[in-house]
């Protein structure tokens, strides 16, 4: 049978001992503790990170575009299993067709309007499982300064690390109307379509 | 694709050539001489107008994205052609007061549109406080050199060297990737050449002061738009601007006594050559621009392969 100043020292040092071990681990700062699992934030990796894009021109063939810089955040459950979340930032100037005219073009005032909006921005709102490491996430959309809530098919295309460096790999498509973001130019003559199909692929990068 | 060749092109060169027809060829509209001298003028605007609108569609104040500026001016065009109209042949300060308040005025927009609930920014992307003073002073001294100039050198001279201009000046907005600009500058040269040719055949018509001035504010405001809002190769620079919308000043040192000598035709033929040199120079520069530029597959491939280094 301990006496109460045995126990009360017992406490003491219970509670010095629980606040060490509290301090000798520090949350790393892209880490969010979440109920069932650690919450790892990604950073974007730009190299293999790319969003593409489909439209029709003149009634015809289906055009491909894809802009090569994406930057920002995405995040995740260390299992993945964890609705992902979404706050993807486009540059503008990186859109590539594999024709510099056309690169011109799309970076000018009839389309993309770089010059004035010089990015695309994604941020998720919500997102619901519909199937295994699949989610339909919504979000807003901001493109020529117009924010429109938008709903994209996600996948969790893969994930792979270690306890220090992790990477994993969503692939995400949505079809927009890009007449409701103004962008309207040859929608009606049928120069080119007003529906544009986008795959976006992105790839981020966690660590300790 | 025809009917945006309609819509954009066609009927817009239409107007203005029947607004000018009409201006110039109907004797009682040319008894009244600030009919006569805003005619020109009043088409350039109307032009200018119908296809913007065609392409865009109707401009609203303040303008959510700043190529609506360029829709916004155009309609304003035709009334500012009538007011400076109708100061006739009036001197200083009927002219000199006019243009520095209309320069002013244009550089101030972006003030009026935050003033009226817009966003504080630039009336172009890019523009600094000297770029609108630039302009402002450009709108300026062109309006007096240009209305000054059409009181001596009534004819095909003005509309022929500003058809010139506009041009080259399509020619430049298709290099820099825009092409609702493109089809802006088109009309505003085959109205202008239309003009020309109305001019030359059917009686020395002046453009009055509201012709100059609405020239001056279109080769002052779509340069200047064109250039910052898009993103233009690197090899054209802003000097390419300068050229196609400064040539038409060329003629203000060919008023002289020599040229004052030579026949009308041939001393019509001299002025035309000399403002051509600096235009044909700068069309000279754009054609590899216009004509190059295909694939950039080289250099995606040199990026693919730095990845794996």
């Amino acid at each position: 049978m301990l006496g109460i100043k045995t126990r009360f020292v017992c406490a003491c040092l219970g509670l010095i001992g629980a606040a060490l071990f509290a301090g000798a681990s520090p949350q790393p700062s892209s880490a969010v503790q979440d109920s069932d699992s650690e919450i790892l934030v990604y950073k974007l990796d730009p190299v293999h990170c790319m969003a593409n894009f489909r439209i029709q021109h003149m009634r015809a063939g289906m055009f491909w575009g894809r802009f090569n810089m994406l930057t920002g955040t995405m995040s995740s459950s260390e299992s993945g299993e964890r609705a992902p979340e979404f706050d993807i930032t486009v540059a503008v100037d990186s859109v590539d067709t594999g024709t510099e005219k056309l690169d011109r073009t799309l970076m000018g005032p009839n389309f993309f309007d770089a010059k004035e909006f010089d990015s695309i921005t994604f941020k998720s709102t919500e997102a619901v499982p519909n199937g295994e490491k699949k989610w339909t996430v919504t979000g807003d959309l901001t493109l020529l300064g117009v924010t429109k809530t938008v709903t994209a098919e996600v996948e969790l295309t893969g994930m792979n690390g270690n306890p220090v460096m992790k990477k994993i790999g969503y692939e995400a498509v949505l079809s927009i109307k890009r007449s409701e973001f103004g962008m309207d130019w040859g929608v009606k003559n049928g120069a080119l379509g007003d529906e544009v199909k986008l795959i976006v692929a992105v790839e981020g990068d966690w660590s300790a | 694709m025809v009917t945006h060749i309609l819509f954009s092109f066609v009927l817009p060169v239409l107007i203005g050539v029947g607004l000018v027809a009409i201006g110039w060829m109907i004797p009682v509209i040319r008894r009244r001489h600030w009919l006569e001298g805003s005619a020109f003028g009043i088409a350039l605007g109307a032009t200018l107008f119908a296809s913007f609108f065609a392409e865009v569609g109707m401009p609203t104040f303040p303008p959510p994205r700043s190529d609506a500026w360029v829709g916004l001016i155009a309609l304003c065009i035709a009334p500012i052609a009538v007011l400076f109209a109708l100061t006739g042949r009036r001197e200083f300060p009927w002219l000199e007061v006019p243009s520095c308040l209309l320069g002013v005025l244009i550089a101030l927009l972006p003030v009026i549109s935050e003033l009226s609930g817009g966003k504080a920014k630039p009336l172009f992307p890019g523009m600094t406080a000297a770029s609108h003073g630039l302009l402002a002073l450009a709108i300026a001294f062109g309006g007096v050199a240009l209305s000054r100039l059409q009181q001596v050198r009534p004819g095909a001279t003005i509309p022929t060297v500003v058809a010139m201009s506009c041009g080259a000046g399509a020619l430049c907005a298709l290099a820099s990737g825009w092409i609702t600009m493109t089809f802006l500058f088109g009309v505003l040269a085959a109205v202008c050449g239309v003009s020309a040719i109305l001019a030359r055949t059917g009686g020395k018509h002046p453009i009055g002061r509201g012709g100059a001035i609405a020239a001056v504010m279109i080769l002052t405001v779509l340069p200047m738009a064109t250039w910052h809002k898009t993103t233009a190769p690197e090899e054209l620079a802003w000097w390419f601007w300068l050229l196609i919308a400064g040539a038409p000043l060329l003629l203000l040192p060919l008023e002289n006594r020599v040229i004052a000598k030579v026949s009308d035709l041939s001393a019509y033929w001299i002025r035309i050559v000399v403002v051509a040199i600096p235009i044909a120079y700068v069309i000279y520069l754009l054609i590899p621009m216009l004509a190059g530029g295909e694939s950039s597959g080289g250099d995606e491939m040199d990026e693919m392969m730095r990845m794996y280094q």
